[in-house]
Formats: structure tokens, C-alpha cells, sequence
């Protein structure tokens, strides 16, 4: 977790107080069918879920929580096409404020190589869960997820 | 446009200067302006009056809670009123940390005048700390000055992340209204800094360069503002521009 500084604490509010958390995901493109959802836990582990409106003007996702001032949280964001996740974020990590904004990391290209590798490992089953890791992943993973993404957006 | 942040958290970009010759050229348009000066070091404050004292300042505004209204003064010069500064300023963060609502104290004080302006202008110190925060949380839009030279993107990036902090600790959304180029010597500086500018943010650049001259400086030391103390100067000419273009910059 971030260090918080100070300043930037709301004064007027206590620990006990609810306030409404305006989520914004931002840089996503959300395709037919497909929703985009938040999942927040709390540091007793009560869990709070809540779909986003999805603006596509804007590249957007919106939703709204109540949660405690300043509590310490750990959130996901997920995308789900009827009853599959399809992507999730890493579990991020905060503090409760008024607005909790997160950018939707985008698909990368594919390489000459690894579209070569991609005929073969596309015959693979595929997981329905699909998680963004970071880059220290193994490259045979990695390659299995770009031809996964790949073939999902038609490259 | 109502009330505007002159800020930048690095020192000795013009924000002062940028202030208060905008401020004048725009009551010369007939607008009330009012200025208020945010910075310890009273640099405002000493270019509009001097070396003259004040009774009532915006520490007394900030710290002993006394009605804006008092505080105000009238600077003939410029046509513009004042709430002056003072060095005793420099400690109003350490005063203010523990009072409730200690954010947005100014934006209180400001509420009970605002509706007597047309714009009213805040001078910001360069360092983050309380008094920006309640300037920032006070106002609908900011301007920052920049000199063109690599730290000044740097500049722009603090004030960015504290405008981020702002609305997300706070949840006050502030509008940028643009970057200002000041105390230029090189055209072809300006070129490279607006690509860095459109490359690095999604933020407007006024036209209206201000050149690094010497009669805007002769103006401070006799409290003029520089469209009195030098009307042909490339200063003045340079700030009579960038001052329409703000106000015809609505929205």
C-alpha cells in the first residue's frame, strides 16, 4: 500500500464515517455482452461487489460504494461475459476515499515469434480466468495469454 | 470564470508577476478583481504596497477566523483589491493542522465575498502544504506558469499528482485551465517545451508568451503594474494579450 499523506485526508470525517467511493475504471473497451465489476474487501474481510456502468463515449467504467472513511481495503476490478470472468486485475490495495480510480491495462501486441507459437498453443483448452500479472510471468504463459487476447479481438 | 489559482510548485515562474498584471489589465476592462495573496513571502503584497503594514491579513482570515471583508485593502495603482499576506504565514500550517475542516477554511472565508467579484485571483506559495490545498479547494480553476526549461514539466507533473490527491482524499474536482509561458528568452525554446507539454499532458497553452523583461521587474520595485509603469513595453503588450485571452477563454 501507498504511503497517504496527510493533506490530502479529509478532516471533517472520522474513521466511523460511510462515504461514497466514486470508482472510475478507466482506458477500457468493453465489447457485446460484457460487464466490468468491482470487488472490494474490507480488513475484517466483508466483501462488497458492485457492477460498473460502462461509458462508451468515454472509455469508462463507473460505480459507486459506501465504505468507511479511510479503511484500509484491497479491491479487484473483473470483466465477465455472462457467467465467465474473463479478466481481472491484481489485488490492488488502498485506503477508502472519495474517489478510487484505477486505469484498465490495455492488451499489448504480438510479436512475429510468438504469432508463430500462437497456431500451436491456440489448440490448447483455454482458462476461463484470465489474470494480468506482472512481466516476470514465464514467456510460454505469457505467449498463451497473447493468443488467447489475440484471437479474442480477431488479430 | 470565478475563482482561479495562479500556481506552480516551482519557484520563480512569474506566478506573482502573472497575478497581479492580469488582475489590473483585467479591472481595466471593468471587471472587480480581487486578489488574494497566498504566499508568507508576501510577494504580492510588497509589489502592490510596498513595504506598508497591514493590521488584518490572510493569516487573520485563516487563524483567528476574522471575516474576509476586514482584510481587504484597495491597491489604487493596479485598481484591484488585496488581501495582503504577512510572514507570519509561514506558520499557519502547523496552526491550522489540527482544526476541523482545516481544508477548506479559505473557501469559507471567500464564500461570504465572492458574489462582490467578478474573478478573484489566488496567489499560491510554490510549496505544498495547507494554504495550497485550501487555495486549490477553494477554486473552480487553476493556471500554471512555466518557464521553458526542463524542470518546469516537472512543475506540471506535482501539480498534476496534487490535483489528483485533491479530488480523490478530497473530492474536489478542480479544471486546468491552462499553462501559462513565462520569462521566455528563445522562441525556439517555446516550440520544444509545447511538445513536451502536448506530449506528456492533455492540457491547453495560452498563445500569449511572456517574455522575460525587464520593465515588468522595474514595475514591481515601484508597485506599478507594468501596462502603467511601461505600456509599450514587450511585457506589457505580452500580459494585455494574455489577459484577454483568459477572460475570451470560458469554458
Amino acid at each position: 500500500m501507498t504511503k497517504g499523506n496527510p493533506l490530502f485526508v479529509d478532516s471533517t470525517k472520522l474513521q466511523t464515517d460511510s462515504i461514497g467511493v466514486n470508482i472510475e475504471l478507466t482506458n477500457l473497451f468493453l465489447r457485446e455482452g460484457e460487464s466490468a465489476f468491482i470487488k472490494v474487501t474490507n480488513e475484517k474481510g466483508q466483501v462488497n461487489r458492485t457492477a460498473l456502468k460502462y461509458l462508451e463515449q468515454d472509455n469508462l467504467a463507473q460505480g459507486q460504494l459506501w465504505l468507511f472513511h479511510q479503511q484500509k481495503i484491497s479491491y479487484q476490478f473483473y470483466i465477465t461475459k455472462g457467467e465467465d470472468v474473463l479478466f481481472t486485475t491484481d489485488l490492488l490495495e488502498s485506503r477508502a476515499s472519495y474517489i478510487l480510480q484505477h486505469q484498465w491495462q490495455p492488451c499489448f501486441k504480438m510479436s512475429s515469434k510468438e504469432k508463430v507459437k500462437k497456431a500451436a498453443i491456440s489448440k490448447k483448452p483455454k482458462n476461463k480466468i484470465k489474470t494480468q500479472t506482472k512481466s516476470n510471468e514465464s514467456v510460454s504463459k505469457g505467449v498463451e495469454r497473447v493468443s488467447s487476447i489475440m484471437a479474442k479481438w480477431g488479430f | 470564470m470565478s475563482i482561479v489559482s495562479v500556481i506552480n510548485h516551482k519557484g520563480g515562474v512569474a506566478k506573482t508577476t502573472t497575478s497581479i498584471n492580469v488582475a489590473s489589465s483585467w479591472a481595466k476592462m471593468g471587471k472587480r478583481v480581487l486578489v488574494v495573496d497566498l504566499d508568507p513571502q508576501a510577494s504580492a503584497t510588497h509589489s502592490m504596497f510596498g513595504k506598508e503594514e497591514f493590521k488584518k491579513t490572510v493569516f487573520d482570515v485563516l487563524v483567528n477566523r476574522v471575516p474576509a471583508k476586514e482584510a481587504i485593502v484597495h491597491a489604487e495603482e493596479f485598481n484591484v483589491d488585496l488581501i495582503p499576506s504577512e510572514l507570519l504565514l509561514s506558520g499557519c500550517d502547523i496552526q491550522l493542522a489540527a482544526f476541523y475542516g482545516r481544508e477548506r477554511i479559505l473557501k469559507r472565508a471567500l464564500d461570504e465575498i465572492k458574489d462582490e467579484y467578478d474573478v478573484i485571483i489566488i496567489d499560491c506559495s510554490p510549496s505544498l502544504g495547507l494554504l495550497t490545498v485550501n487555495a486549490l479547494l477553494a477554486s473552480k480553476e487553476i493556471i500554471i506558469p512555466i518557464c521553458p526549461e526542463y524542470f518546469s514539466i516537472k512543475g506540471i507533473e506535482l501539480i498534476l499528482d496534487t490535483i489528483k490527491n485533491i479530488r480523490a482524499g478530497l473530492g474536489h474536482k478542480v479544471k486546468i485551465k491552462g499553462v501559462i509561458i513565462t520569462r521566455f528568452r528563445n522562441r525556439k525554446v517555446i516550440g520544444r517545451v509545447l511538445e513536451d507539454v502536448k506530449e506528456a499532458f492533455n492540457i491547453k497553452v495560452f498563445k500569449s508568451y511572456i517574455p522575460d523583461n525587464i520593465s515588468v521587474e522595474e514595475a514591481h520595485h515601484n508597485h506599478l503594474p507594468v501596462h502603467k509603469y511601461a505600456p509599450r513595453s514587450k511585457g506589457s503588450i505580452a500580459y494585455r494579450a494574455l489577459s484577454k485571452e483568459l477572460l475570451n477563454d470560458e469554458g
